[in-house]
């Protein structure tokens, strides 16, 4: 909205930061300045940081958060948040790690079995948000821990089996695509942006997401079905979770129930500071900056000495900063 | 005919327009039937221990609730995390300084006094969702809990222990949880409280009629804040120790026992005895839960359940029925 009123100014009185803040608007520069700003920084006092294998590593990592933060998007534009990527994630990496094992499954059929039970379980959570009118923070805190309860009470008992050589090959720094010398998880990752960013900019299903998102009420009279908006981005949010779980379960090997906290800050962090707003505008290309950021930082930092703890209290105040540039609401007395 | 027509709009008794009346009545139902529930299953009930584990759940609900009245999904999620904070303070630096009850709590209430303004000003000011100001916040005090108290805290031999035991013959967490309650029947009555439920109801209506909204939700913020920090005691007394790791352990409980209580999650609506009964319920389907020796890896899924049930309730009950349109 701000971008439109900003280029219409634009026309009538040409200043150089006027146009700057317009550009902002459409496309994240400053983010990919400070990314490439940050990683300077550390190439310069971090020796072997500029090393081609630890770019890698460092698109690895940061491709675990962006397929993390995939649904996280989608979720954001349309005005909701989803902490349930946290459960879905440690879900789908012991369904196929430990499940697999306690119930003697072959991988697919684990994978198969998530598939279904995961669209349930989120498409549930858009019914319950969208037909109570509740916040989606609330249901999908709840969800989190349902998805993760019903796993972790199948698999009780049993320590973790860890995931089968192939699938490991697939997020390992050293790992090839077809002799190129590229971990395959950083090509799915840029596979899924480009067609993310298909289906946002140029489908009916995009159109009918940023409707919903943008005013819920006017989509719904332009015969927009919001209910079933809510239901296919929750469900769309969870399947995009728990398929992350399995890329997770093949990166981390061993798997325990925290694991799936730190990867939600992250992505919340990555889709706000790429400058998707709640109930939109946005989308994923800006998730994906977002991700390279927080991912730069926090590398460049940690090998500065910096401790969990920190990092924790950095992502708040680093979403606190993007939404203050870009969420703000009306104020009151425009409301009145 | 006449006798007919006369009889006809006599007061039927109408369960919606009760529970309307009376929000907390739902949760108050729930916890007679669950306490004698766990009176027959379990006739040592003892009712001072029993008080000091529901203190704390009390304690977060009552917090939560000032936010959740200033409407605009004022929900405040640093509710937990400062709770903990609370106890990392008190047992890492005040206890060890040697200040005794009226030195240490004031300190306890002038620190949430702060953190509850700060979330109030970052949401008045900047105009941000108050989810999202919490949940960043929560982050910050989750992270500063982790760094206060890398390894979990504990205490022995403090005043606070009595808060878990009985002051002369009155249980201790009842003279805790007098604080609150009573700051709050007070505030509730007062300018304030009005001028609070009004901004809850609709904030744009009461801005034109002349209300400080932004004071409101700001003071309604720190109260929480401060209430919170009291909880810190309560757990403290009730485990003797603080760990960082529980910094999450109310968010998810006390959302559940304030919308169970009848309290609108779109504000405006409800009160301190829907967050006491909300509170009571949720505690006492976990006394059933550890009754019937549930073993603790089914909790997060109950939890989970019970919170999406309590919501789903709560959001029913305290809806009006639809306008035709």
């Amino acid at each position: 909205m701000s971008t439109f009123e900003t280029t219409g100014v634009l026309t009538t009185r040409t200043s150089g930061w006027r146009r700057l803040v317009a550009i902002q608007g459409r496309f994240p520069i400053l983010q990919i300045v400070i990314t490439l700003g940050v990683f300077l920084f550390g190439a310069l006092t971090l020796p072997g940081l500029a090393s081609p294998s630890s770019i890698v590593s460092i698109l690895v990592l940061a491709s675990l958060v962006g397929i993390a933060a995939i649904g996280q998007t989608v979720v954001v534009l349309i005005g909701g948040i989803d902490m349930s990527v946290a459960g879905f994630l440690v879900a789908g990496a012991l369904v196929v790690t430990q499940l697999a094992s306690v119930y003697d499954l072959p991988f697919w059929a684990a994978a198969l079995l998530l598939i279904p039970c995961s669209i349930l379980l989120g498409g549930f959570v858009g019914w319950v948000c969208h037909r109570f009118r509740i916040d989606p923070l609330i249901i999908t805190l709840a969800m989190s821990s349902i998805a993760l309860g019903l796993v972790v009470v199948q698999s009780q008992g049993i320590v973790s089996a860890g995931a089968p050589t192939w699938l490991s090959n697939l997020t390992s720094p050293t790992g090839t695509t077809f002799g190129i010398p590229i971990p395959p998880v950083i090509i799915i990752w840029a596979i899924v942006g480009v067609v993310m960013w298909l289906v946002l900019s140029r489908t009916v299903i995009g159109r009918r997401l940023y409707a919903t998102g943008a005013n819920p009420r006017a989509a719904g009279l332009s015969l927009v079905k919001t209910r079933w908006v809510w239901i296919g981005v929750f469900a769309f949010s969870a399947l995009c979770a728990s398929l992350g779980g399995i890329l997770l379960a093949a990166f981390a090997g061993n798997v325990d129930p925290t694991v799936g906290g730190p990867y939600l800050f992250q992505s919340l962090a990555a889709v706000v500071i790429g400058g998707t707003v709640f109930g939109g505008p946005g989308d994923y290309t800006r998730t994906i900056v977002g991700t390279l950021m927080l991912m730069v930082l926090s590398t460049v930092l940690v090998g500065h000495g910096l401790t969990g703890s920190d990092q924790q209290i950095l992502f708040g105040v680093v979403i606190l900063l993007a939404v203050a540039v870009y969420g703000r609401e009306k104020k009151l007395r425009d409301r009145v | 005919m006449t006798t007919a027509i006369r009889t006809a709009p006599a007061r039927r008794f109408d369960l919606s327009v009760f529970v309307r009346r009376y929000p907390f009545a739902f949760a108050l139902v729930i916890s007679v039937v669950l306490l004698a529930l766990n009176l027959i299953v379990q006739p040592n009930f003892g009712p001072v221990q029993q008080l000091a584990s529901y203190a704390p759940i009390a304690f977060a609900a009552l917090a939560l609730m000032p936010a959740i009245l200033s409407g605009r999904g004022g929900i405040d999620l640093t509710v937990s995390p400062v709770m903990t904070l609370s106890g990392i303070v008190f047992i890492g630096y005040l206890n060890p300084a040697g200040l005794g009850t009226f030195v240490a709590v004031p300190i306890l209430l002038v620190i949430g006094l702060v953190i509850g303004t700060v979330n109030g000003l970052l949401i008045v000011l900047l105009r941000l969702p108050p989810v999202v100001v919490t949940l960043a916040m929560m982050f910050v005090y989750t992270g500063i809990n982790l760094k206060l108290a890398p390894s979990p805290l504990t205490i022995s031999g403090s005043w606070v222990r009595s808060l878990a035991e009985s002051i002369w013959v009155i249980p201790g967490a009842l003279v805790g949880l007098a604080v609150p309650v009573i700051a709050w029947l007070l505030l509730a009555r007062s300018a304030w409280g009005r001028t609070l439920y009004a901004v809850g109801g609709n904030d744009a209506t009461a801005f034109s009629a002349g209300i400080n909204v932004a004071f409101v939700r700001i003071s309604a913020f720190a109260l929480g804040s401060m209430i919170a920090m009291l909880g810190g005691l309560s757990v403290v007394a009730l485990t003797s120790s603080a760990a960082a790791s529980t910094s999450s352990a109310y968010v998810m409980l006390s959302i559940a026992a304030v919308s169970l209580g009848g309290i609108s999650l779109a504000g405006g609506r409800g009160g301190v005895a829907g967050a006491l009964f909300g509170a009571a319920a949720i505690f006492l389907v976990q006394r059933m839960l550890t009754v019937f020796n549930v073993p603790t890896i089914w909790l997060t899924l109950v939890y989970g359940l019970i919170l999406i049930v309590a919501v789903i309730l709560g959001a029913v009950l305290t809806t009006r029925r639809r306008e035709r349109s």
